[in-house]
C-alpha cells in the first residue's frame, strides 16, 4: 500500500534533497535488477552455447525472448491496474498501469529492435512483413496510440478512466502478438515453446546451458527489471503530481 | 571438438555488439529520463515548498 | 431493477429509431460515408492498377480497408453529432442503463456502415467483374462489419471526449481492429477464390468470437467510458 500512495504532507519536508524517502526495499530491489540484469548478460555472452548454424548473433536471442514475457507481464499488470481504477477509483492504480505501459512499451522496443538486428544475418533483411512481426509492430503503435490518448484529455479523472479503458483494450494486440504463429502457419517466425512452424527460419534446438541461460533472462526480464522500472516510474509520477498539486496551489496564493 | 573444423561457423559478432548496444542503450536512455524528469520535480517540489512557506 | 430491465431493449430501440429517423431525413452520414468508399474503392484501383490477376488477390484487402475507412468516417461524425447538438449529457441523463445507450447507438452505427459495406460490395462486383454476391459473403460482411461499429462505437465515444477528437479516432482504433481486418480479409479472399469449406470456415470462426469478446467488452466497459 504504501509504495503506491501519495506521501503524507508531513513526509514530503524530509524527502527534500536526499534520498531518505527511498524505501529501503526499492534501493534492494534495484540492485537485484542491475546485478541481474549483467549476470543475464554476461550468462548469454560467456556460458551458453554458440549455435553452429547462426553464430554469436543468437545470443541475443536471450534478450529477445525475454523482453517480451517482461513486456507481456507488465502489459498485463497494467490491464489489472486499469480494472482496479475503474472499480476502487484509486489514483495510485491508475499510476500503475501507466507506469506498466511505459515500461512495457519500451521492453517491446528492445523485443523489437533486437529481433531486427538478429533478422539481418539470418533472414537477410532488417525487416520482413511477417504476420508475427507486423502484429508485434501493431502493438507498438497501439501503446504509442495510449500516450496520445491520454494527452489529449485534460481533466484529470477523465483520462484516468478511458486511458483505464483502453489500456485494457490494448492488451488484446499483446495475446495476437503472442498466439499469431499459431493461427497463421505462414510466419516465418521460429517459435520457442513448442512446434515451430513448418517454414519457420532460423530456429535451433536448446541445449542445456541454452536452457539455463533462457530461463534466468525469463526470470531476470519479467520479475527484477520490471519491478524496479515500474517502482520508480510510480515515484516519479507521484513526485509529478504533488508538483502539479503545488503548482495549482501556488497559483491560487 | 574435434568436428569443429568441418564446421564452419558464421562470423555474426557485429550484430551481436549491435544488438547488445541497443539493449543497454534503450535501457540506459529510459532509467536516465526517469531519473533526470524526477530529480527536476524534486527541485521544482523544492522551490514551491519554499514559496508557498 | 425489474424496470431497468425490460427498458433496456426500448431504451436502445428508441435510440437507435432517433439515429434512424435523424438519418432518414438528412443523409448524412450514409451519403458522405457512401460517396467516400466509392472514391477510395475507384483510387484504389489506379492505384493499385487493378488488373484481372491482380483483382482477386487484392479485392478483398481493398473492400475491407475501404469499409474501415468508411466507418471510421461514420463513427466520428454520429458521435460529434451526438454531443454538439448535447444530446450525449441529455441520454446520459436519462434513466436508462449505459448498456442501452451503447446498443442504441452501436445498432444505428452497424445499420448505417453495413449499408455502406453492401454498397462498395455492390460497386466491387460490377467494376472489377468479381462476384462478390453469396450468402457466405453476406454473412461476412455482417460479422466484419459487426466488429468494426462495436469497437468503432465504444472508441469513438472515448475519443470524443479529448481535445484532437477525430484525429485520434483512427489512431486508437487501426491498430485494435487489425485481428478483425486481418480474419475479414482473410475469409473474404478465401471466400472469392472458391477455396475448400474447412480453409476458410476457421477464419470466420475466429470472426465470430472476436465479435462477441468485442461486444461483451463494449457493454461492461462502455459505462466507464461516458460516465459524467
Amino acid at each position: 500500500m504504501g509504495v503506491l500512495t501519495q506521501a503524507a504532507p508531513g513526509k514530503m519536508k524530509e524527502k527534500i534533497g536526499s534520498t531518505g524517502g527511498r524505501p529501503v526495499l526499492l534501493t534492494v530491489i534495484s540492485i537485484i535488477a542491475v546485478v541481474s540484469f549483467v549476470a543475464a548478460m554476461a550468462m548469454s555472452l560467456f556460458y551458453a552455447g554458440t549455435d553452429v548454424t547462426q553464430g554469436h548473433v543468437q545470443r541475443i536471442f536471450y534478450t529477445h525472448v525475454s523482453s517480451f514475457a517482461g513486456a507481456f507481464v507488465v502489459l498485463g499488470a497494467a490491464v489489472i491496474g486499469g480494472g482496479m481504477y475503474l472499480w476502487k477509483r484509486d489514483v495510485k492504480w491508475d499510476t500503475f498501469a501507466l507506469a506498466g505501459i511505459e515500461v512495457g512499451f519500451v521492453l517491446s522496443l528492445v523485443n523489437l529492435f533486437t529481433g531486427m538486428v538478429w533478422a539481418r544475418p539470418i533472414w537477410n533483411t532488417w525487416w520482413t512483413w511477417d504476420p508475427r512481426l507486423t502484429s508485434a509492430a501493431i502493438m507498438v503503435l497501439t501503446y504509442a496510440a495510449y500516450f496520445m490518448l491520454r494527452a489529449g484529455i485534460e481533466n484529470p479523472d477523465t483520462r484516468r478512466r478511458i486511458a483505464s479503458v483502453y489500456g485494457m483494450l490494448a492488451f488484446s494486440t499483446v495475446v495476437v502478438t503472442f498466439i499469431i504463429i499459431r493461427i497463421r502457419p505462414d510466419t516465418i517466425h521460429p517459435a520457442v515453446i513448442g512446434a515451430s512452424p513448418q517454414n519457420a527460419e532460423g530456429g535451433f534446438e536448446l541445449t542445456s546451458s541454452m536452457l539455463a541461460t533462457l530461463s534466468f533472462a525469463m526470470v531476470v526480464w519479467s520479475v527484477f527489471v520490471p519491478w524496479a522500472l515500474m517502482w520508480w516510474r510510480i515515484r516519479l509520477e507521484n513526485v509529478s503530481e504533488r508538483v502539479n498539486a503545488l503548482r495549482a496551489k501556488a497559483l491560487e496564493d | 571438438m574435434n568436428g569443429a573444423e568441418t564446421l564452419v561457423i558464421p562470423d555474426t559478432t557485429a550484430y551481436l555488439l549491435l544488438g547488445l548496444g541497443v539493449i543497454v542503450g534503450m535501457m540506459v536512455l529510459l532509467v536516465a529520463r526517469i531519473s533526470v524528469k524526477f530529480r527536476q520535480l524534486e527541485k521544482d517540489e523544492a522551490a514551491l515548498e519554499e514559496i508557498s512557506g | 431493477m425489474m424496470p431497468a430491465r425490460a427498458s433496456f431493449f426500448s431504451a436502445a430501440y428508441a435510440i437507435f429509431r432517433k439515429d434512424g429517423l435523424a438519418e432518414f431525413r438528412s443523409r448524412e452520414l450514409i451519403g458522405s460515408m457512401g460517396l467516400f468508399a466509392l472514391l477510395a474503392v475507384l483510387i484504389f484501383s489506379f492505384a493499385l492498377e487493378l488488373n484481372r490477376q491482380a483483382r482477386i488477390e487484392s479485392v478483398s484487402g481493398v473492400l475491407w480497408v475501404t469499409i474501415v475507412f468508411a466507418s471510421i468516417l461514420g463513427l466520428n461524425r454520429s458521435m460529434a453529432m451526438e454531443r454538439d447538438q448535447g444530446n450525449l449529457d441529455a441520454l446520459l441523463l436519462a434513466p436508462i442503463s449505459r448498456s442501452a445507450v451503447f446498443a442504441g447507438k452501436l445498432a444505428g452505427n452497424f445499420v448505417f456502415t453495413g449499408v455502406v459495406g453492401l454498397l462498395v460490395a455492390l460497386v466491387v462486383t460490377v467494376l472489377f467483374n468479381i462476384p462478390l454476391a453469396s450468402g457466405w459473403m453476406l454473412l461476412l460482411l455482417v460479422m466484419g462489419v459487426l466488429g468494426f461499429t462495436t469497437i468503432g462505437t465504444m472508441l469513438a465515444a472515448m475519443t470524443v471526449q479529448t481535445r484532437a477528437r477525430e484525429t485520434l479516432l483512427p489512431i486508437v482504433m487501426l491498430p485494435i481492429a487489425v485481428p478483425l481486418l486481418l480474419a475479414s480479409v482473410r475469409a473474404t479472399s478465401y471466400v472469392l477464390n472458391n477455396a475448400a469449406q474447412e480453409i476458410w470456415l476457421p477464419w470466420l470462426a475466429i470472426l465470430a468470437v472476436l465479435d462477441i469478446i468485442f461486444l461483451v467488452l463494449g457493454v461492461v466497459l462502455f459505462e466507464f467510458v461516458v460516465e459524467e
